[in-house]
């Protein structure tokens, strides 16, 4: 069936004319066929009229979303959040040019045996690489005192109660009475060597005030529904676990960027200077907000955070809760490896 | 300086410079949004799918045999996430509604007549939304950007007589539905 009101047989010629697919001569045929038929001219400006209207709904519709600006630079921290950049990765990179590009076009029998010493270099250096010595320790402190710690297991906090901590990479922490956490990070990369290299902290439930030492290396914050990674930066990070599950993320300086964890669920933001944003659980739905500013209250707590680091006078930040002096318990109680041990100097 | 080529800058991100990675993604975020957008019909969504195929991209960049095609391959990747995302959320195109169908029909009527042009958009609009995906995909990226049959081929991996069939076959279904519609209206 014909359009109402169309000569059938310029009906797709129409079509194709709106939408500048033909050719100099064809439109030039369809302009004529336009300016002497009536019944044509008035489909054709009825179809140009309802295809503007539905056109324009769907740019709106689209336009907020619309990659912007950041789009690109989130891409960018989100990959590196995702796969870290290190000295192998670029090895590896170089060995793959190395062998691929320059051996593949010419001998391919050489590329195969260059690849497969790489294969057994790799197998016997490797395991050299990640395997901790007993020397291997790092060292945390906490409201002022110096814990030597084992890097092979992460290490719980439970029940910090409004406490600094000082992380290895210079890198500073306060927890809130009753956060519950644990260092992952320093123990993954395989010793004190390598520190530094793979910064990743795990928050269960509570609120850790973060300042990051400007690194390479990206240093990340796993909640339940979130990961929170930045390189170097004075940010908050909260998590209220009930039935629905709400992590807050809060910028005082620098850039943060947040992932939704969530399974086939994806989305991630870029929160800069002054700005907050909430990853929500809710009926296995992970939802996050677009950035907004931060909220006033939260960010007089970041302050004082800030202002309070450097002699770590913890009740400046929260002035009702007494010093108490802390302790790291180890994540297996038989696990003497994870023991937090006073430093002997 | 002239431009880096797309094979040069996909070589030096092989090479381990990931910053060259980044013009890509400018050369292709909007026209990845757009297609994503297309497939789901849900911005926000559409926003974590483009960056999740850039993501994707960049990790099997090595498996990308002819870097010449690394548009149609990312376009490639785009479209299997939009997919596995319908999948997981199960759209389907929702059953003929008949109250609904009378109700914008009421809405039609009653509005004074310069503001009737809202009321087709949103008809319209609906009757988009239900036309079958083959249609429902190709019309959404022509409406929101306007690209070329021969874009849109490459972009869903179809044949450009395909999309000039279906394009066609499309308009004719949602202008048909829209007379339907009026002659709704006019008989009440």
């Amino acid at each position: 069936m014909a359009a109402k009101g169309c000569c059938t047989e310029w009906e797709q010629e129409l079509v194709l004319y709106g939408d500048g697919e033909l050719a100099k001569d064809g439109s030039e045929r369809v302009e004529r066929h336009l300016h002497k038929c009536q019944e044509c001219s008035s489909f054709y400006n009825e179809m140009v009229r309802e295809e503007n209207l539905i056109s324009g709904a769907l740019r709106r519709q689209a336009a907020p979303f619309a990659p912007r600006d950041a789009f690109s630079e989130s891409v960018m921290m989100a990959l590196e959040a995702r796969s870290p950049e290190t000295v192998w990765t670029r090895l590896q990179n170089y060995l793959h040019e190395l062998t691929v590009v320059t051996y593949v076009r010419t001998r391919p029998h050489m590329a195969a045996a260059i690849s497969l010493l790489i294969c057994l270099a790799g197998a016997l250096i490797a395991p050299q690489i990640n395997t901790p010595s007993e020397d291997h320790y790092i060292h945390v402190t906490r409201n002022g005192k110096v814990f030597r710690v084992s890097l092979l297991e992460p290490i719980h906090v439970w029940n910090a109660e409004g406490e600094f901590f000082e992380l290895p990479d210079g890198s500073i922490l306060y927890a809130t009475a009753g956060t519950w956490f644990s260092l992952e990070a320093f123990q993954e990369g395989g010793g004190a060597a390598s520190v530094g290299s793979d910064r990743l902290i795990s928050l269960k439930s509570g609120e850790l005030f973060v300042d990051v030492r400007p690194a390479k290396e990206a240093f990340s914050i796993l909640t339940t529904n979130s990961r929170t990674t930045v390189f170097g930066t004075q940010f908050y990070v909260g998590v209220q676990v009930g039935v629905d599950k709400h992590t807050t993320v809060g910028v005082r300086q620098g850039r943060v960027i947040v992932e939704k964890q969530a399974r086939n669920q994806l989305g991630s933001t870029v929160l800069t200077d002054g700005e907050e944003t909430h990853v929500i659980s809710r009926n296995s739905k992970v939802t996050l907000s677009a950035p907004d500013t931060i909220d006033p209250e939260l960010l007089a707590r970041l302050n004082r955070f800030y202002d309070a680091r450097s002699d770590r006078t913890m009740q400046r930040l929260e002035p009702n809760l007494p010093a108490i002096e802390g302790e790291i318990i180890p994540a297996a109680a038989d696990s003497l490896e994870t023991a937090l041990i006073p430093s002997a100097t | 300086m002239p431009e880096k080529t797309e094979a040069t800058l996909i070589r030096e991100v092989l090479k381990g410079k990931r910053e060259c990675f980044r013009p890509l993604v400018e050369r292709y975020q909007s026209k990845v949004f757009v297609l994503a957008n297309g497939l789901l019909g849900n911005g926000p969504e559409a926003q974590d799918i483009a960056q999740e195929a850039f993501l994707l991209a960049f990790q099997k960049l090595r498996e990308l045999e002819d870097p010449e095609k690394f548009g149609s391959w990312l376009y490639g990747i785009t479209r299997n996430l939009c997919y596995n995302a319908r999948r997981s959320r199960k759209i389907e195109t929702e059953p003929y509604d008949e109250s609904y169908h009378q109700h914008m029909a009421n809405v039609i009527a009653m509005r004074p007549p310069g503001e009737e042009g809202e009321s087709i958009t949103a008809v319209m609009l609906r009757r988009l939304e239900r036309m079958p995906d083959k249609y429902r995909d190709l019309l959404r990226l022509k409406y929101v950007e306007d690209y070329s049959y021969q874009e849109i081929a490459e972009m869903l991996d179809l044949p450009v007589d395909l999309v000039r069939s279906r394009l066609f076959e499309g308009r004719r279904i949602l202008r048909e539905r829209m007379e339907e519609t009026r002659s709704e209206e006019y008989g009440r």
